[in-house]
């Protein structure tokens, strides 16, 4: 390969490639210097600098996005990503700032109000006004006039029932709310009165518990004028399985464009939402390695992401590029040793209690989390309000007393604890608690497991003693001990069947928060922290990089990021 | 010519059979796999009629040798079913992200062929040299990193630490529409368009995956075309025509066009492994390729999926193979069909 005739061939290409790329003039530093207007409309690229994004529009980057968007077809945390941003749901908490809660945190500028009494708690989003039965069973809502959805459909009673009706049809998890917590027995218990009127009869529920319940995004109203008018609901799909699949018909704050799965989902501000949103458009854009979500975050190009590990988030703590921290040091999801109440090994009381002695709960802090999150000293989120009791909770590592409540238990010399391997601070977590076991002669076999594997056994209750994430997305205590120790709930994961707390948790269920309820809850937690199976670690922490302009990110008991809150600050 | 045609023929018929004890097998083993895919997706926590009703509309509930006979009748019929991580058709989805992987492959194995042929070329002329020298422990390198680390350690350097790359956001920046589809190659059918904004915005785009793969596979290509030539050089032929006074450029090109075969059957059947196996450098870029659908669908379970995936990676590999053998014979009249 002779240079005879020139230079050769492959630096010829080489050369064309480094003028490729310098020409395209992609790289972060032309997209800090040239604002771009926000389009996706073909032609554009020629018009103007490429790669930086407009402020008004957000860049959301996520791990992965989900395969639906459907409201009614349950899809893990991204799905709830998109579902919080595109509907509303029927009550939103109001917002109050930390220094109103009393709370410490970085960069969060509103949390939810979830200790005041409910009626000072909530706003009504669909349904503007209320009136509440003296038995506290039936509760008539009007849907607010002035509610448009994206397509400018004003909202109905209509809208309501019949997404009600698609939830029990389907079935979807609102139904096991409704029914599980409220009571209901099937949709008839929700009833049109007229074209902006519905009545819901909880014969299980309070008021309280109701507005809680309803306040969680999956309760959210769909536009079944559009659905009609977009003739999605035919005979072999009465549902609209398919245009919810991948489309979004709601009265929220975004109205989803374009949904390419494996690649991005586009977002358009509704025109007819009752409130000014600073982002006309949110590019939620799939990016599966973290270190490049980071990457972008810093450079700018990215604006928020609520997927980072804990080491990166801690990297841009206090600022990094354009990338910061945001978040709180305790959230409303919990990590816990479960042990299944039903299973030989975990029958016995004291080996449940004895469990609560052999975890390091100041270590898996600091190791897995980084010194984030905050240890436990309760069974339900602190935030949860006045009803929640730290007083019941006398757990710390005290090996000693582990392995004497383990011989007196007749505890077995070997046990197999079990996590989805897909979280990956539970190898940790685990090989953590083994060791301490292994210091009074116990075995603890980790037991990693594919996260259908898992679920599957988590539901047949077949794990025996596992490692869990997990939040009790309603803010009540009286719901998160229903959850996790109600006898028919399913997510008693733990088997705790026990007559007399599950009578408890019933009287309380239909109480307003007072003395009396205080005491009928404060006596449950008394018994699951003794005895009910779930040994709750540590509250994890709630963290979001965010870029540094970004104002008014809020908290709430999801912990989802609305971006409807957001602010531009230049 | 006529022969050749009635080869390809052969093989081509050959193609079918192989394809039906692949989709057989790849569907038990699918089936084997661990966890169950409903479960997977709809959590512990939900309702038992949910379940039942999600495994009935995926057909989850019939027998296996049911659904595996519903599988091949679909097949037939060009159906691959559809992936529940989607919701799609996997034809639709495996249609749609074919380019986006090809588009990579191409630009990747060419400049790894180019790169790795052209310096092969070099070093066995030159053995011994500082070239050779370098080359070698490269070839060592590119062989024993992992792809994945080199596409992070380019974007680290070039996107994160010099800001002269694109962000690794996939094959257009996050504002930039795609062209008009031709070909789904977005920059032939920029180039097409007219649209040459898009054009340089995509060649940006595809540098540090090209490169990664480019420095991934060259290694082995070169080495292959290093030690074939220098094995050729030293033929009585080539002594022959360095003797008869033939300049140096001509000898060499008969030595390289004496090596191309084994050089060829390596990169085709590089090429055709990298269809199943730029997962991680697409997976790196979010490439949004068949190679990022593939590993979801496998971590999914998504049975359909994985199944029409491995379907297609088989009948490209198995074309490319006749292609190979296609080839080679006219590389080396010798041989026949």
């Amino acid at each position: 390969m002779n240079s005879k005739h020139g230079p050769p061939l492959v630096w010829t290409i080489l050369a064309l490639v480094s003028i490729a790329v310098a020409g395209a003039g992609c790289g972060p530093q032309a997209a800090t210097t040239a604002p771009t207007a926000a389009t996706s409309v073909p032609g554009a690229a020629t018009s103007v600098p490429a790669g930086v994004p407009a402020p008004d529009t957000l860049v959301v980057v996520t791990a992965a996005l989900p395969p639906t968007a459907d409201p009614d077809v349950w899809s893990g945390l991204g799905w709830e990503r998109v579902l919080a941003n595109v509907y509303d749901p029927l009550f939103h908490y109001k917002l109050r700032t930390p220094e109103e809660l009393g709370l410490t945190v970085t960069g969060i500028d509103a949390l939810s109000d979830l200790r005041s009494p409910m009626d000072e708690a909530v706003n009504g989003v669909f349904f503007n006004k209320w009136e509440i039965s003296p038995d506290n069973k039936t509760f008539t809502l009007h849907v607010d006039p002035n509610l448009k959805s994206a397509r400018g459909n004003p909202a109905t009673a209509d809208a309501f029932v019949w997404r009600e009706q698609r939830g029990y049809a389907i079935p979807s998890s609102i139904q096991s709310f409704l029914v599980g917590v409220m009571g209901s027995r099937d949709v008839s218990d929700i009833t049109k009165i007229d074209d902006m009127t519905i009545q819901i009869y909880a014969p299980n529920g309070s008021g309280a518990i109701l507005f809680k319940v309803l306040t969680l995004i999956e309760n959210m109203a769909l536009d079944v004028k559009a659905l009609k008018d977009d003739g999605c609901l035919t005979e072999e799909d009465p549902w609209g399985m398919k245009c919810l699949d991948h489309k979004s018909y709601g009265f929220g704050p975004y109205n989803i464009t374009e949904f390419t799965p494996g690649n991005q989902i586009l977002m358009e501000a509704n025109p007819y939402y009752p409130r000014p949103l600073q982002f006309k458009n949110i590019v939620y854009r799939e990016i599966p390695e973290s270190g490049n979500r980071l990457a972008m975050l810093i450079a700018g190009q990215a604006h928020l992401s609520s997927e980072q590990t804990l080491v990166e988030v801690k990297s841009v703590t206090g600022g990094n590029g354009e990338a910061t921290y945001a978040g709180m040091n305790v959230g409303s999801k919990w990590l816990a040793v479960l042990m299944t109440r039903s299973d030989p090994a975990w029958t016995n009381d004291d080996c449940v209690r004895g469990m609560g002695y052999a975890i390091p709960y100041a270590e898996i802090q600091e190791v897995a989390f980084e010194g984030t999150g905050t240890t436990a000293h309760e069974d339900v989120c602190p935030l949860y309000g006045e009803n929640v009791n730290s007083e019941a909770w006398p757990y710390s590592l005290d090996t000693a007393k582990a392995s004497e409540l383990w011989k007196a238990g007749g505890c077995p010399a070997q046990f197999t604890l079990s996590w989805d391997s897909s979280i990956s601070e539970m190898q940790d977590v685990g090989t953590m608690i083994k060791s301490q076991f292994a210091k009074f002669g116990v075995d603890a076999v980790l037991n990693p497991l594919p996260s259908g594997t898992y679920a599957q056994m988590e539901n047949r209750f077949t794990l025996g003693a596992f490692l869990e994430e997990q939040s009790a997305f309603v803010p009540d205590v009286g719901y998160a001990v229903w959850l996790a120790y109600h006898k028919t709930s399913i997510g008693n994961f733990n088997r705790f069947m026990d007559d007399e707390v599950t009578a408890k948790i019933d009287q309380a269920m239909l109480l307003t928060d007072g003395p009396e309820r205080k005491r009928l809850l404060f006596e449950v937690q008394q018994a699951v922290v003794d005895r009910g199976g779930r040994q709750v670690i540590l509250w994890t922490p709630y963290t979001i990089v965010a870029n540094k302009h970004l104002a008014g990110l809020t908290w709430y008991p999801d912990s989802l990021p609305r971006y409807r809150d957001l602010k531009w600050v230049p | 010519m006529k022969r050749t045609l009635r080869y390809a023929a052969k093989r081509v018929l050959l193609i079918l059979p192989q394809v039906f004890i692949l989709v057989t097998v790849v569907f038990a083993l699918v089936h084997l796999l661990p966890g169950d895919p409903v479960f997977a997706r709809m959590g512990g926590a939900a309702p038992l009629e949910l379940i039942e009703n999600y495994r009935h509309q995926l057909g989850l509930d019939q027998p296996i040798y049911i659904q595996y006979f519903n599988y091949l009748k679909g097949i037939l019929h060009g159906d691959l079913g559809t992936s529940w991580l989607t919701g799609d058709p996997v034809v639709r989805d495996l249609t749609s992200r074919l380019p986006a992987t090809l588009e990579l492959l191409l630009w990747g194995m060419g400049l790894a062929t180019l790169v790795g042929i052209g310096v092969g070329v070099i070093t066995a002329l030159r053995p011994g040299g500082l070239i050779d020298r370098v080359t070698v422990a490269y070839a060592l390198l590119a062989g024993a990193m992992p792809e994945f680390y080199i596409g992070l350690v380019l974007v680290f350097f070039f996107y994160y630490i010099l800001r002269i790359a694109p962000s690794p956001s996939g094959r257009l920046d996050l504002m930039v529409a795609p062209p008009p589809t031709v070909t789904g190659l977005y920059l032939v059918d920029s180039a097409v368009a007219g649209q040459w904004g898009t054009f340089l915005n995509a060649a940006a785009h595809l540098a540090l995956p090209v490169a990664t793969l480019a420095f991934w596979q060259s290694g082995a290509i070169m080495k292959m075309t290093r030690s074939t030539m220098l094995q050729v050089l030293d033929g009585d032929y080539m002594d022959y025509a360095r003797v008869m006074g033939l300049k140096r450029s001509v000898v060499a090109r008969y030595a390289l066009r004496n090596s191309l075969p084994p050089i060829v059957s390596l990169t085709v059947t590089i090429f055709a492994i990298l269809l199943g196996s730029v997962v991680l450098i697409e997976r790196v870029f979010a490439w949004g390729g068949l190679g990022q659908y593939s590993v979801q669908a496998v971590v999914g379970a998504d049975y359909e999926a994985v199944v029409g995936f491995l379907m297609l990676a088989a009948v490209v590999s198995l074309l490319l193979f006749m292609f190979l053998d296609i080839i080679y014979v006219v590389l080396d009249p010798r041989l026949e069909l």
